[in-house]
């Protein structure tokens, strides 16, 4: 066995009366990954989280930190670093007295205190505010120095809810950036909960999809992404048409899925010919091109959500209304255009 | 311009009373008792010149500052534990601390020579159990007093305090857990200092409200517990010296706005007022 | 002040009869009209068919109206409006804010009180000639009276407000405390044991015969002063009020007191141990129903033509423990009530105390009040 991992949950529960907010939860980190739990709300990321911070106890299962099981390490004991939603900074003390809380109750000598507030502000650069209060800081100020008092400690886990939520869509993308490069640099085992699936792709080593408390599916970013095990996993990273489609013949992993008349693609699976099947398609794996008279899904425009470097199409096919998401390179198209449809078999998911 | 009304309410209903109580004071008081409109300093040389009336406000400002705290080491646990509560328990906690307020402060106040008289609930009990074979003098002295006063005041503390506790984030406390702060440490470090408004702003009013009663001195009081508004009372009503009772009443609520003030200065006039008016 | 003047001399016409009704209440109309404003004056010239009634609320003025207001307005047709007071200093305090003739009638209870309305010139002169039926009364209340408001009395007097020394006769010798009268109050024996009213005038009353004095000529006030003190030490609970009397002496908290008759009378009715003794030189006073200046007189006088009505002053003494007044050579109070009423010894004899001599008690009032007051509080 190599080392063991920085963090492990072993069958963990937690229920509140009848509900079950975690449900037989199996996870292993490993030291200095960097792991998103990402799911709606209620799906039971923030409690997971708050278990590994000591804030919860699990109602069953084990939560085992480098090997060792910490179920009943209070939490002041679990040396933890958390960074909270809504930055949580003591607002009747200075930054500096803030970073500083937690060296205070590891009996860090004073020099030393100052020394490593400073690096710790250094960091997250921002040296120069140390004495102030927190409602003298901006909202992105305010997160930084909330990062700075969770490393200062040197945590042996990084526990981050849900940071950026709070902060406007620039800032956001700033500090996602940030906070990645101080992982890194750091290399402390993180877990981050969000549900902004644009956060947990470029954030993470690894996400871990959660729904109803329990995982539906963990791998890269790249996996989760390009082969969602499910339908939930790919609507949750984005729109996703579902093409009604006949097979007409297959084998060897390949079946020829008729979606039209005339129009018929080739897509992985196996099923007996004459199967009435329904194929998922991400919108932005839809394209529009002009009408040249091959055979092809045909449609006209209905709607357009033009949103700078994309455009998004409502298309009326048949009976059904796709959506499309291309770049907007071209003229955009008017509401009305006819237009025809390609796509490729290997971006269809049986559903 | 919007403060207009408020500006005006002010002015109708403290500003001109005070003034008008404040000119009576001037006035003179024939041996029948009729206020002449006539100028004197009468009934000020009469308070200045007797230590009697300041001796009585110290005693008054000590039986208020001691009721304050005592409703402050016992309204906190009970605003504390509030706030733990879940939200349902909560609503109904609060409601009951809210129903003896709905009885008259008089029966209320009356309602303890039943609980504290020689036959009362609490002697009747310890005799019952053979703790005690006389009954415990509990009532008409300072005890009686105390019990009483903040039983009338202890449900402005609690909820002043439950209010500070209120605006206290949750996380902040789980932030300084996460950070090494064992549960008392985090209250002390972080819960206590951030209720602390509430605490001022219950305190301040208790005061006040503890140092303005005449009615629990007078039902649950012994020989000798009088009180500031006491003196007040004796002036006006069985004296009928209004010109004397103008003068206590104004040097009343000179000395409260002073406390006041003060007492917002140390506070800190921002937080505290907040306070007050949530 | 224009205004309530000319309401004033227009009342004081009417009352000379210089002013017939109609007259009267048409000019009042005008004056009213003219001031442009709706006065009490205004209110009182809409129902003069009514007359206004203060006294000190609960059972007794139950009683009052069960047999006294009933009749009369059954009789004469004027309706009575009634109020309440606890106290008659803060009574008269609300007399002086209202106006003129909003006050018809209230209970009286004791001669102080009777000076201190007519010296504010609160009161209407009474033709006592006009209520046939006080010829069956003890005179000598009218007389003071008449001595106190300089003429005509302003009031009718016709009950006796009695005090004594009430204690649990359980817990405390009732020879002993005849024996040692007021002194009874100053018995270290009873210490904590002994409560008394919170009231200026009986307080410096009690000193002045604790000390040997006469109440009505106190010579030694330092004497006074150091009894009270003395008192003080001993007592557990100075009380405000009658009820407050009842229920210390009726719940354990105290054995002894100085007490209202009428209260005792109540105390007994309800079964409770309590005795009451009158010991010489007790404060007694005199009680009625005085009339407010710009009171209709007739329907006054037919109203106290009920109120003197032996079988009235008798239903009341029943019930209520009030102590009527009757010259004894005309009227002969029942024997039944000569051993319950208040002032009646063991015997059945009516013991008479001591009158307060109003024009000494006001005179030293403000002072002795002041002094009062700073010696309960701090000895």
């Amino acid at each position: 066995m190599s080392a063991p991992a920085a963090v492990e949950m072993r069958r963990v529960s937690r229920h509140y009366g009848s509900v079950a907010a975690v449900d037989d939860l199996d996870l292993t980190i490993a030291e200095g990954e960097f792991v998103a739990l990402l799911g709606s709300s209620g799906c039971g990321k923030t409690t997971t989280l708050r278990m590994m911070a000591g804030l919860e106890q699990p109602s069953s299962g084990d939560i085992v930190v480098k090997g060792r099981r910490v179920n009943d390490v209070p939490v002041h004991a679990r040396n933890v670093g958390m960074v909270f939603q809504n930055h949580a900074l003591f607002p009747h003390r200075t930054a500096f007295e803030n970073i500083a809380f937690g060296l205070k109750y590891r009996k860090v000598p004073k020099p030393e205190i100052a020394r490593r507030v400073a690096r710790a502000l250094e960091v997250v650069r921002l040296p120069h505010v140390a004495d102030r209060l927190p409602s003298q800081l901006s909202g992105g100020q305010q997160q930084r120095i909330a990062v700075a008092r969770a490393i200062v400690i040197e945590p042996d886990l990084l526990l981050f809810d849900e940071p950026l939520s709070a902060l406007d869509a620039g800032l956001r993308d700033e500090l996602r950036v940030e906070l990645k490069r101080i992982q890194k640099s750091l290399g402390i085992t993180t877990v981050f909960v969000t549900h902004d699936q644009q956060e947990a792709l470029s954030m993470a080593d690894r996400i871990v999809v959660m729904h109803g408390g329990r995982k539906r599916q963990e791998g890269t970013p790249e996996d989760i992404y390009r082969a969602p095990n499910s339908e939930f996993v790919m609507r949750f990273f984005g729109r996703v048409n579902s093409l009604p489609g006949t097979v007409t013949s297959a084998g060897g992993g390949t079946m020829q899925v008729a979606l039209a008349e005339g129009v018929s693609l080739p897509v992985p699976g196996d099923a007996a010919p004459g199967t009435k099947l329904s194929l998922l398609l991400r919108a932005e794996r839809l394209r529009l091109v002009p009408d040249d008279g091959t055979p092809a899904l045909r449609g006209h425009v209905t709607g357009v959500d033009y949103l700078g470097m994309m455009v998004r199409y409502d298309v009326a096919c048949g009976g059904e209304t796709f959506q499309a998401i291309q770049p907007a390179e071209d003229a955009v198209l008017p509401i009305g255009t006819p237009v025809a449809l390609s796509l490729r078999g290997e971006d269809l998911v049986l559903s | 311009m919007l403060a207009a009304p408020a500006v005006g309410c002010v002015v109708a209903f403290i500003l001109l009373p005070v003034l008008a109580m404040a000119l009576h004071s001037f006035w003179l008081r024939d041996p029948n008792g009729i206020v002449i409109q006539q100028f004197t300093l009468t009934s000020w040389r009469e308070f200045l010149d007797d230590p009697f009336y300041l001796e009585v406000l110290g005693r008054t400002g000590r039986l208020a500052a001691i009721t304050t705290l005592i409703c402050a080491l016992v309204g906190y646990p009970v605003a504390y534990t509030l706030i733990l509560m879940p939200d349902r328990f909560r609503a109904l906690m609060i409601l009951l601390l809210f129903l003896p307020s709905w009885i008259s402060f008089v029966v209320r106040t009356m309602s303890w020579l039943h609980v504290l008289g020689p036959g009362g609930l609490v002697n009747l009990l310890l005799r019952r159990m053979g703790v005690i074979e006389e009954p415990l003098p509990l009532l008409y002295n300072d005890f009686s007093i105390y019990v009483g006063m903040v039983h009338y005041t202890l449900t402005y503390m609690v909820l002043n305090i439950y209010i500070g506790l209120q605006s206290v984030d949750r996380n902040l406390v789980d932030a300084a857990r996460t950070l090494g702060a064992k549960g008392w440490h985090a209250f002390l470090e972080v819960t206590l200092p951030l209720s602390l408004p509430g605490l001022m702003a219950g305190s301040l009013l208790v005061f006040i409200l503890a140092a303005g009663t005449y009615i629990t001195p007078l039902i649950l009081g012994g020989t000798g517990n009088v009180y500031y508004s006491n003196l007040i009372y004796e002036a006006v009503i069985p004296q009928l010296d209004w010109p004397l009772g103008a003068t206590l009443a104004v040097v009343f609520i000179v000395v409260l706005t002073a406390v006041i003030g003060l007492y917002a200065r140390l506070a800190g006039v921002g937080t505290l007022f907040r306070k007050v008016s949530a | 002040m224009d205004f309530h003047q000319q309401g004033e001399r227009l009342l004081a016409r009417y009352r000379d009869g210089d002013i017939d009704r109609r007259g009267f209440l048409g000019a009042l109309g005008a004056a009213c009209a003219a001031a442009g404003l709706a006065s009490p004056l205004a209110a009182y010239a809409q129902q003069p068919q009514s007359l206004r009634f203060d006294g000190w609320g609960g059972v007794g003025q139950q009683a009052l109206t069960r047999h006294i207001f009933t009749p009369f307005t059954e009789r004469t047709g004027v309706q009575i409006r009634q109020g309440s007071f606890s106290g008659w200093e803060e009574f008269l305090t609300r007399v002086r804010a209202g106006s003129p003739g909003e006050y018809n009638i209230c209970s009286l209870s004791n001669l102080v009180s009777y000076y201190t309305f007519t010296q504010g010139n609160l009161g209407q002169a009474l033709d006592i000639s006009k209520i046939p039926r006080f010829a069956s009364y003890d005179q000598r209340g009218l007389e003071a009276f008449k001595r106190l408001s300089g003429g005509e009395a302003c009031a009718v007097p016709f009950q006796l407000t009695t005090i004594g020394i009430a204690y649990n006769r359980d817990k405390v010798d009732g020879a002993s405390v005849r024996q040692q009268g007021v002194q009874s109050l100053l018995n270290d024996r009873y210490r904590g044991r002994i409560v008394g009213e919170n009231n200026w005038l009986r307080r410096i009353w009690y000193a002045a015969l604790q000390s040997g004095q006469d109440p009505n000529a106190i010579r030694d006030m330092d004497a006074v002063w150091d009894r009270i003190r003395q008192s003080r030490r001993l007592v557990t609970k100075y009380w405000g009020s009658g009820a407050e009397q009842m229920s210390l002496l009726s719940n354990g908290t105290a054995d002894i007191s100085d007490a209202w008759g009428l209260r005792v009378f109540h105390l007994r009715k309800q079964g409770h141990p309590i005795d009451i003794v009158y010991p010489q030189g007790i404060y007694t006073d005199i009680a009625g129903m005085f009339v407010f200046r710009g009171t209709p007189l007739t329907p006054v006088y037919e109203m106290f033509d009920i109120v003197l009505r032996e079988e009235v002053q008798f239903a009341l003494a029943e019930q209520e423990g009030s102590t009527p007044l009757f010259d004894p050579a005309k009227v002969d109070v029942p024997q039944a009530l000569r051993t319950t009423l208040p002032g009646y010894d063991e015997e059945g004899r009516l013991r008479l105390g001591v009158f307060p001599d109003p024009v000494y008690w006001n005179g030293h009032g403000d002072a002795w009040q002041r002094r009062y007051t700073q010696v309960m509080a701090r000895g």
